[in-house]
């Protein structure tokens, strides 16, 4: 399993198309569902998905085999998304950053009878700056070294956005718990 | 109760995966087979074109000020070819344009605003047909191309963001 994509990045890199095609088939519908995360239009998400998937092919020779494939891919492919955000002005970036306060920063305790599904939903209900963070954070994994870099905001930025969507989901959630109730 | 909601998300990738459209595989293996040579390169080579014409007029003017008018014809032949390109490049934003929206009143007003570029260049035109060597004739002719080639760009790319706009809200609600 593991040589045989080795062999076909091999393949890849010599611009065997039969190959890509089949790197493409293996990752196209993991990497259209990490678009669609950040494009809502599907036919956007499919575009930069393939897009990402050309640039992956042309900067093949950078990909270094100490991340997996997959992870690689996937960065290109949230940057793609990112680009076409940008494109349609959505500013990352903060005026107001520098705040002190960094409390309880490593606590994500929510909820037992919150589901996935409820989180999901309440972060489309984010301001766009802190969606995309708390996304890239969240659903990706990645950290705030990382996000700074593909956002290429301050790690400060990251952090702040990351803590008022947080503070914003909890509210939410609350809401959503409260009016349950009633 | 409460539970680390990191945890939930660890290890997420396999499911609930989306459904990619019918035909994603065709239309990726077409890009794959003729990478990225779309309209902006034309674009840029016919602006490269332009500045090129414009320099090249400009040397001509200066070095040989004292020609005879038979020997602007080079000149008029290549502005014609580089008119040429401007106006198929033209036509297939128009056409892309119309395909993109249904608002009547809006392809009217572009209509209106293309046709009085058009007119302009049309009078441009007389003026570079008596005096060919003047830069600044030139320059008002490749202009007025541009700006057509440019509105029929901007209002497609608004177009395309408020669609967008559209589906998000509607899928918010």
């Amino acid at each position: 399993m593991y040589q045989l994509e080795t062999k076909l990045i091999k393949l890849c890199k010599k611009g065997n198309e039969v190959a890509q095609m089949q790197v493409y088939d293996k990752y196209a519908q993991a990497m259209f569902t990490i678009a669609c995360r950040y494009l809502n239009n599907e036919e956007d998400a499919k575009d930069a998905m393939q897009d990402g998937f050309l640039k992956a092919f042309v900067n093949i020779e950078t990909y270094q085999p100490e991340a997996t494939f997959g992870a690689w891919l996937k960065r290109i492919i949230i940057n793609q998304c990112l680009d076409v955000l940008k494109k349609n002005q959505l500013q990352f970036n903060d005026v107001e950053v520098s705040e002190l306060r960094i409390t309880n920063e490593d606590n994500w305790q929510f909820e037992n009878h919150i589901t996935k599904q409820d989180i999901l939903k309440v972060i489309e209900q984010l301001a766009d700056k802190y969606k995309i963070v708390v996304k890239l954070y969240l659903l990706e994994g990645y950290d705030h070294e990382e996000i700074s870099q593909i956002l290429e905001i301050p790690v400060k930025t990251s952090r702040t956005h990351l803590r008022r969507g947080k503070l914003k989901l909890q509210d939410l959630l609350k809401h959503k718990y409260d009016e349950a109730r009633y | 109760m409460k539970r680390d909601i990191r945890d939930l998300f660890k290890n997420d990738e396999v499911e609930d995966l989306k459904q990619l459209p019918e035909n994603h595989r065709g239309e990726f293996l077409e890009k794959l087979k003729k990478p990225e040579e779309s309209k902006r390169k034309t674009f840029v080579w016919l602006s490269i074109a332009a500045v090129l014409l414009i320099a090249f007029t400009i040397g001509f003017n200066v070095f040989n000020s004292d020609i005879k008018q038979d020997d602007n014809e080079p000149i008029i032949a290549q502005i014609e070819t580089i008119e040429a390109e401007y106006l198929a490049n033209i036509e297939t934003e128009w056409q892309s344009f119309i395909a993109l929206t249904e608002d009547e009143k809006l392809v009217k007003r572009f209509r209106k605003k293309l046709d009085e570029l058009d007119a302009d260049y049309k009078e441009i035109s007389i003026e570079f047909k008596e005096d060919s060597n003047n830069i600044m004739v030139i320059e008002a002719l490749v202009d007025n191309l541009q700006t057509r080639l440019k509105i029929l760009k901007d209002i497609q790319k608004h177009i395309k963001i408020l669609n967008q706009n559209n589906e998000q809200h509607e899928n918010t609600i």
